[in-house]
């Protein structure tokens, strides 16, 4: 960029921003005026990106965390434990523990938010003096989240210039080939467009977590069963027997004893829900999600950097990803053009070959089209390669020394072309901007004068140059798109040839660009030149008319031939695309890019592959409606235009729409605006509300879509540190999202919920045997003794190893549903729980039921009971905790032995060290002796877990043996140190593939109604759709109808419909 | 344009390079790995590369498939049916006898004790209803002979009446201000602390024994109080009291304390039994230790023969639907008779056994199918065949041994 005087020659404005109605108040700025008229008030340049400000932290985390149902419930216990002579506990066994876990919540979410917090403010900037003295104005529109629209008049000197969103640099912008600019601040802080288009940071829940929630009110009403039973046991017992036993005091029915009980009941019980859940929960994801960042397999080394989780409240959703939308340029592509080919004449540099796959490799041309340029016997190579070094708006800049820095160009295709011109020879020398170019051909000069020179815009697709060239011939340069080219040549010559070959270079997934030639006698040129001038000079029209000129010049071309131009993928996306396919995820790729180029990527990195039915709907000038009628055997993708979306997207027909985009493999959303970017995800959020969708991308646009999504995913690019800083992870490569997913993921999602299954488990375990007993039992069984074994599982534990994880992403799909963790599944655990609890309590039972439990005759009591139950569930839950490791590290024997081993260590302790401190620790005084001095205790500890697990066990074998899943089919292979593929690709990848069907069928399920819908939705809609082979009806076929030619013969199955008004 | 010079190298690269496939991709991650490795230190933001950071601690991976279970199954079967038997032939050995004696009459009138003892008359003027009862023994009791008293449908494990106790008075720490878990049974009428303080206490079983044999004449068995309680009881848990002033007894006692034990607490052994309150309603607590000294008749245990118990009755139980037994036992290595524990471990060992063939079966069964079909276990239809024939397999084996 130039400074900004530079940049605001008269240009055209299509309104006047006080022609416009009153509907909103304009924003006039007042250039270096201090005195009371220049002194508008607008939003502080400050702004934050955090979840979290220093005043409404404690509200708005407390809110938070009670807003979980687990906290709120041990909230309330805490406070009716404070009633004296209730509880059965203590005072204090949950205030303490709840205060404890949610102070370390707290310093987690301040280091997380602390990480967040890293969006600088706008540097302070020096103004030259000169620019002091400059007076005037800029009316312009208010703030809004249009980032495709700026309209305003800058006034200086009383001359008015039009200024446009090519004036206007967003809050993000990177400064590229200068080092400052000097500007007119339009907006600030909060006003910004980028601003505007991002949403205050989300808390998000992962799925696991949601269900969880549900699952917690099912133990809410055991709990409440258990306490009614209770207390109405109680009530029949005292009033049965209750007058009669004398020892008891104080043992009458009123509403007070009615109420005590009732509370002491819910207060002993409660304990089935487990308090150290969350807390075990929390470490366990700082943990995960400090591995995340340890991985050495998404660490990038030429970068230096390292993946980063920014949350890891989401950790376990990794695993669970249905939907991908990610961002094109910087994310998938490298934003990089390469030449690789071009067809000169009827003659292909290059070829595209099949790689055995489905996927095209392109041999690149480059190397045969230097030798023959070198020889310089092709006149149409010549004229091709002097036109790609004329006709662009590229500036080679040099140093001091002349010698050549770079071509500096505001379109990377362009600055592409010119460096292999200058590859091959044609060196583009030097340029004056609309007078003259020099070329260097072999060492040979050649200076071509520019006449007139038609700049690219989106409407035209093309871009001409009207040049004299050295032997004093006037002729026109002119290249574009194959549809407006095509339309435009004198003779059909080479056009099927041409096709042909641009067919073959758009199935390698390169962008292709067409080139001609016209010639144009003197006589014509000194017609239309006036007329060139004239439209030059017009301000308000000048776009208009320029184009209208064009249009007369832009006649009876010839045709040389078309580019190749690779935009370069990141490294290793086809393949991580290919696999995520695999793994049963959806891709959407949602770019600000344009409908061409986002289609070629989808096909280069086979988001779009040539079996795929592509159907691509382009918004001409008014509405349209895409339905897709279902093609057998060809699976759909659409792609669409962020103008066509905003349509889409109104309310009436949103949900339809949205059908028709789920029916499609994959979806390509081009020249979407940030907000339309989370309007998509969030249309797909609500439309599937239990599918779990993550965004990825690498500019400041990307961040509404990743805060909008489930799981955020920020690639730390070029573009600056946005996307990163507002993600909920960070990467530097997008093909790192494989092993995140498939890895990291798979097992995360896996640890979380087996902990969460296994913790409410434990509980119902030892505390379902004190409503068996009604016994209450010492309140650390869920710090110290089973404490670590679920922390182990969740951190430690590896459902699959990282090589078939990764070699296998049909794995995916298992985590992917909610197989794993469902009511079902929770319900079976729990009374898996019960079940154990009551083979505990019973065998204990029977084992104490004389009374006499030692050698020496002596009896034993209640505490005794208690302690053998204790210490039995204690041994049995750790077992049971290593039945479910399917990876046994030094972490689980440490924890699960551990585990046990401390509570041996703390019954030692407790019953010698602490004969006077009262409470519980008085009552157990001897009992270590008691307890390992009976053979009793021996003797059920070695029967009862073994009875208790026996079914644990024979299900398992059971399982594993007829019914394995696909993982565990993996896993055996891989102790037995067998190639898993062959079960992968012989027998159960048809299973597999058997639930991607029903899982399609289900989704299919809605879209069938909704295109029965989409038939008769309406006249209006019948009428606007009128269905044309190809945008530009003529003679004259494009490449891509060309293409969809090619598909009936079987090769490439790419049909192009355009619906248009 | 981004990175121009990195552009100009790209246009002349040399073709190889252009397609990126797996192989290429590790290849290049691997030799760039290399080169941050040599470059090492400094500024490197490459994450830590041990077992742990990358997750490759080694693990076990046990493989829980039919084949690697049936033996461990097997195993324990038979080290559980072992164990069983051992243990009900152990338990053969244990003699056990008990008398229920809540009907017993009063030893001259034969009005029935328990109409007699009743919670009000018994607190005013402690009475003592005296009953006898005559038995025989078959078959002498060898070894250690304990005699046990045994209470049903009496809820020791009461909430309000386990708290209702103050450990500190017990160990002998604390004398006033006592923990308000004993009311009612804290302070007496006139203000004094009651000791020992509260419900637990204040019901302490009262009846008393002696047992006699006939040889003749009656002849009283030598029995005594010590080695009841714990050991851990005695020395640690309950303390000696100095002093006794200014405490009262609990209402029900018809002696304080200070009587039972002078030195306090810790002698009084019978209280340290029954202040270790049971577990159910139904219980029995160690009341006497038989002396068997070695000239006497008793040196080996409680010969045959008829015996007569002398109760002297004074402890409700009637009123709430209770009953009361003297038991007399010997004990064995997991204390008293219980057939059960030796009967739960053989049927353990059982269960182990029967999961053990099953599961043999399953397994050659299904390594058949793995041989022979290699679509085995993946379609669900087959798999529903397959389980048909396990089934009729499973049936054909039971019929052959049936």
């Amino acid at each position: 960029y130039t400074p900004l005087q530079n940049q605001l020659g008269p240009q055209l404005s299509q309104e006047h921003p006080s022609q416009q109605s009153a509907a909103y108040k304009e924003r006039v700025i007042h250039l270096n005026r201090a005195d009371a008229e220049g002194r508008v008030q607008f939003r502080s340049n400050s702004i934050s990106t955090t979840k979290y400000t220093v005043v409404t932290f404690w509200p708005k985390f407390l809110f938070e965390q009670f807003r979980k149902a687990p906290n709120a419930f041990f909230f309330l216990i805490a406070l009716l434990q404070q009633i004296p002579g209730i509880s059965p506990t203590g005072r204090f066994t949950t205030a303490v523990p709840l205060s404890i876990i949610m102070l370390l919540t707290a310093i987690k979410e301040v280091v997380e938010d602390w990480v967040r917090q890293s969006l600088p403010a706008t540097s302070e900037h020096k103004q030259p003096s000169q620019l002091h003295s400059l007076q005037g104005q800029l009316v312009c529109e208010p703030p809004d989240d249009d980032t495709t629209k700026f309209k305003g008049s800058l006034y200086l000197d009383q001359v008015r210039y039009p200024v446009s969103l090519n004036q206007l640099l967003m809050r993000g912008t990177c400064l590229r080939k200068t080092s400052y600019v000097i500007g007119l601040v339009v907006y600030t802080g909060a006003d910004t467009k980028v601003m505007k288009n991002s949403k205050p940071v989300p808390l998000k829940r992962s799925r696991v977590e949601r269900e969880s929630n549900r699952y917690f009110l099912l133990l809410l009403l055991i709990l409440a069963f258990f306490t009614l039973f209770t207390t109405v046991a109680n009530m029949v017992w005292t009033s049965r027997i209750g007058p009669f036993a004398w020892y008891i005091t104080n043992n009458e029915i009123s509403v007070g004893h009615f109420g005590a009980v009732l509370i002491t009941c819910f207060i002993m019980f409660h304990t089935i829900v487990p308090i150290s859940l969350q807390v075990t929960l929390e470490f366990m994801r700082i943990f995960q999600a400090y591995f995340i960042q340890c991985d050495l397999d998404m660490y990038d080394p030429i970068a230096d950097i390292a993946a980063e989780a920014r949350t890891s409240s989401l950790n376990e959703e990794l695993g669970q990803v249905n939907f991908i939308f990610s961002d094109k340029t910087g994310t998938l592509t490298q934003n990089s053009m390469v030449f690789q080919g071009a067809t000169v004449a009827g003659r292909m540099y290059g070829d595209a070959v099949s790689n055995g796959a489905e996927a095209y490799e392109f041999v690149s041309g480059v190397n045969s089209m230097r030798s023959e340029a070198a020889q310089g016997q092709n006149k149409d190579l010549d004229d091709f390669l002097s036109i790609l070094t004329v006709c662009h708006t590229v500036i080679p800049e040099r140093d001091s020394h002349d010698n050549l820095l770079e071509y500096s160009a505001s379109s990377p295709d362009e600055s592409a072309l010119v460096y292999a011109a200058k590859d091959m020879g044609y060196e583009l020398f030097e340029r004056s901007l609309d007078t003259f170019v020099i070329v260097k051909v072999n060492g040979e000069m050649r200076r071509f004068e520019v006449l007139a020179t038609f700049e690219f815009t989106s409407d035209r697709k093309r871009m001409s140059m009207v040049v004299r060239c050295p032997n004093g011939a006037i002729r026109v340069f002119c290249k574009g798109a194959d549809s407006v080219i095509f339309s435009r040549l004198q003779s059909p010559h080479l056009v099927s040839e041409t096709t042909n070959h641009m067919s073959k270079f758009a199935m390698a997934g390169l962008r292709t660009l067409c080139i001609a030639v016209g010639d144009m006698p003197q006589s014509e040129w000194s017609r239309l030149h006036t007329e060139y001038e004239n439209a030059r000079n017009d301000i308000e029209r000048r776009e208009a008319k320029l184009a209208l000129v064009a249009e007369k010049l832009e006649k009876n071309l010839r045709l040389l031939g078309a580019t190749a131009i690779e935009d370069r993928l990141q490294v290793g996306v086809p393949a991580t695309i290919n696999d995520l396919l695999l793994a049963g995820i959806r891709i959407w790729v949602l770019t600000g890019d344009k409908l061409e180029t986002a289609v070629n990527i989808g096909y280069s990195c086979r988001l779009l592959q040539p079996e795929m039915e592509v159907r691509s709907a382009v918004a001409e000038l008014s509405h349209w409606l895409c339905g897709i009628a279902s093609v057998k055997g060809k699976e759909p993708a659409l792609v669409i235009e962020g103008e066509s979306l905003s349509w889409a997207s109104h309310q009436s027909v949103r949900n339809e729409f949205i059908d028709v985009c789920l029916q499609c493999r994959t979806v390509i959303c081009c020249r979407v605006s940030p907000k339309q970017k989370s309007d998509v995800v969030r249309y797909v959020r609500e439309a599937m509300p239990s599918a779990v969708t993550l965004a990825i991308g690498d500019g400041a646009n990307d961040v509404p879509m990743i805060q909008e999504s489930h799981v955020g995913v920020g690639l730390k690019g070029k573009e600056g540190l946005q996307a990163a800083a507002a993600s909920d992870y960070s990467l530097s490569q997008f093909r790192f999202l494989k092993k995140l997913l498939l890895v990291h993921g798979a097992w995360n999602y896996h640890r979380v919920t087996i902990v969460i299954l296994f913790s409410f488990y434990k509980n119902i375990t030892i505390y379902v045997t004190a409503f068996w007993f009604a016994l209450w039992t010492q309140a650390l069984y869920n710090v110290f003794f089973t404490g670590a074994t679920p922390f182990a599982l969740g951190v430690w534990d590896r459902s699959c190893s990282v090589e078939n994880c990764m070699r296998y992403p049909q794995l995916y799909r298992e985590s992917q549903g909610s197989d794993r963790y469902n009511f079902k599944v929770f319900a079976l655990w729990m009374l898996n729980g019960v079940y154990h609890s009551a083979i505990i309590f019973l065998c204990v039972l029977l084992a104490v039921s004389t009374g006499a439990v030692f050698s020496d005759g002596k009896t034993a009591g209640l505490y005794y009971l208690g302690s053998l139950v204790y210490a039995i569930a204690v041994i049995t839950v750790g077992l049971k905790a290593g039945l479910e490791h399917t990876a046994w590290t030094g972490m689980s024997h440490l924890a699960i032995w551990g585990g046990i081993g401390n509570y041996l260590v703390f019954l030692v302790i407790s019953s010698n060290f602490f004969p006077h401190a009262g409470g519980n620790f008085s009552e157990v005084v001897g009992y270590d002796r008691a307890l390992f001095g009976s053979g009793m205790f021996w003797y059920l500890l070695m029967l009862v877990p073994a009875l208790a697990l026996t079914r644990d066990v024979a299900w398992k074998a059971y399982k594993k043996t007829c019914r394995k899943t696909l993982r565990e089919e993996v896993f055996e292979m891989e102790k037995l140190r067998k190639d898993p593929s062959t079960v992968l690709f012989q027998g159960t990848y048809r299973k597999v593939t058997e639930k991607a069907r029903l899982l399609r069928n289900a989704v299919g399920g809605r879209s069938a109604d909704a295109s029965a819908n989409l038939g008769d939705s309406g006249p209006a809609v019948e009428a606007s759709r009128g269905v044309n082979l190809d945008e530009e009806a003529g003679p004259a076929a494009s490449a891509a109808s060309a293409a969809s030619s090619a598909a009936e013969a079987g090769t490439v199955g790419r049909l192009r419909l355009t619906v248009s008004h | 344009m981004l990175e121009p010079v990195e552009d100009s190298q790209a246009v002349v690269r040399p073709e190889d390079d252009d397609n990126i496939d797996d192989e290429d991709l590790e290849g290049a991650n691997n030799s760039a790995a290399a080169g941050a490795g040599n470059a090492s230190g400094a500024t490197s933001n490459r994450p830590p590369s041990s077992a742990f950071h990358q997750q490759k601690l080694p693990a076990w991976q046990p493989l829980l498939t039919a084949g690697t279970v049936f033996p461990v199954f097997l195993i324990m079967s038979i080290a559980f049916i072992c164990l069983g038997v051992a243990l009900l032939l152990a338990n053969s050995n244990i003699s056990e006898l008990s008398i229920d004696y809540t009907d017993c009459k009063r030893i001259g009138d034969r009005t029935p004790c328990a109409n007699l003892v009743k919670k009000p008359e018994f607190y005013s003027n402690y009475s003592v209803c005296q009953c006898r009862l005559e038995f025989k023994l078959d078959k002498p009791m060898t070894g250690q002979v304990y005699a046990y008293y045994a209470l049903t449908n009496f809820h020791q494990n009461h909430r309000k009446y386990v708290k209702s106790h103050d450990r500190m008075q017990l160990s002998g720490r604390r004398y006033s201000d006592l923990d308000a878990e004993c009311e009612p049974y804290r302070t007496s009428a006139d203000g004094k602390w009651i000791a020992p303080c509260g419900a637990v206490a204040n019901s302490l079983f009262n009846d008393t024994f002696k047992l006699m044999r006939r040889v003749g004449s009656l002849e009283t068995v030598p029995w005594t109080v010590k080695g009841i309680s714990w050991s851990a009881d005695v020395a640690r848990k309950y303390g000696r009291v100095d002093t006794w002033n200014g405490t009262a007894k609990p209402p029900n006692w018809a002696v304080p304390e200070s009587a039972r034990s002078p030195i306090g607490y810790t002698g009084d052994e019978e209280l340290q039994v029954w202040m270790t309150v049971a577990a159910l309603p139904t219980f029995r607590k160690l009341h006497r230790r038989l002396i068997h000294s070695d000239k006497s008749a008793y040196a080996e245990g409680l010969p045959a023969g008829n015996y007569s118990l002398l109760v002297n009755y004074s402890y409700p139980v009637a009123g709430f639907g209770g009953t009361k037994s003297f038991v007399l036992a010997t004990a064995g290595l997991l204390g008293g008779r219980n057939a059960g524990l030796g009967g739960l471990a053989i049927a353990v060992g059982c269960l182990h056994l029967a999961l053990c063939c099953a599961l043999a079966m399953l397994h050659t069964h299904a390594k058949r199918n793995r041989e022979t079909d290699p679509y085995y276990g993946m379609d669900p239809l087959h798999r529903a065949l397959c389980t048909c024939q396990e089934i009729i397999f499973l049936g054909s084996v039971i019929n052959m041994f049936g």
